[in-house]
């Protein structure tokens, strides 16, 4: 007499979802949320949130035309590759090798344009 | 005239040109990541598949004590292990209203790269156009 072989059990959504993000297959789970239509409900908060759409908000709120901290980007880019730099309208203010750092280069100085930051890379 | 009102604000951007050491184009905007309250550059991808932060940025933003949801991401370096996160970015407009944006980025200890704003979810639910010759980006939200 044969032993009947056991079916695994189905996933259920929420597994399936989570695999497909485990997988690195992002589009593929927010595809088979979408779908799922009321039983998108017992899928985790958690991971619904981070596949739902993005939220916008305006914020009126502006920066400078940073045209001249761009200016000093072009000309400096290669001598500072693989540094942390803030940039203040055509000055460089501070240089570190890294984001912790230079932040606390920065903290407590008075800018009349704040630098702008970025990894040269 | 025309008056299409496309975008909510815009800002000039940086690019790089293929004449440079880099062999591709690139173009940066600035962001900030509350509550850094820094203006950042990040280069916008429209050929990344998601949007990733930067190592040191995640850390600063205490974003490795916080529970993601563990994921994969192919890049042209291999394949890297790290966190799915759900964040605010603000695109900073020079004009206009500036844009706070929540959405899911990518992070991972083993990121060595930039900040990228990819494509999907993200740019793909935002409206963006570049006036190059100008080096504005405009941005805004769909409607």
């Amino acid at each position: 007499m044969s032993i009947p072989e056991k079916k695994p059990e189905p996933l259920s959504l929420e597994e399936e979802i989570r695999a497909l993000v485990e997988e690195g297959r992002i589009y593929e789970a927010t595809k088979l949320l979408e779908n799922a239509g009321d039983r998108a409900s017992t899928v985790d908060p958690g991971v619904r949130e981070i596949l739902s759409p993005p939220r916008f908000k305006r914020v009126d709120k502006r920066d400078f035309d940073r045209t001249p901290e761009f200016n000093w980007f072009r000309a400096n880019w290669d001598t500072y590759r693989g540094k942390w730099v803030a940039v203040s309208g055509e000055n460089l203010v501070a240089c570190e090798d890294t984001l912790k750092k230079l932040l606390a280069k920065l903290d407590g100085r008075k800018f009349e344009r704040e630098p702008l930051l970025h990894h040269i890379l | 005239m025309i008056v299409l009102s496309f975008s909510s604000g815009r800002a000039r951007f940086l690019d790089r040109h293929p004449d440079f050491v880099e062999p591709t184009a690139k173009v940066f905007v600035k962001v900030n990541f509350p509550p850094l309250e820094k203006g950042l550059l990040a280069q916008v991808d429209t050929g990344a598949a998601y949007s990733i932060l930067e190592l040191e940025a995640a850390r600063k933003l205490g974003l490795f004590d916080v529970a993601g949801h563990q994921t994969r991401l192919g890049t042209r370096l291999g394949e890297l292990r790290g966190q799915l996160i759900r964040m605010p970015v603000e695109i900073l407009a020079d004009e206009g209203e500036s844009l706070t944006i929540e959405a899911t980025f990518f992070v991972s200890g083993d990121w060595h790269g930039a900040t990228f704003l990819g494509y999907t979810g993200l740019l793909d639910k935002l409206r963006i156009a570049l006036d190059s010759p100008a080096n504005q980006f405009y941005f805004g939200e769909e409607s």
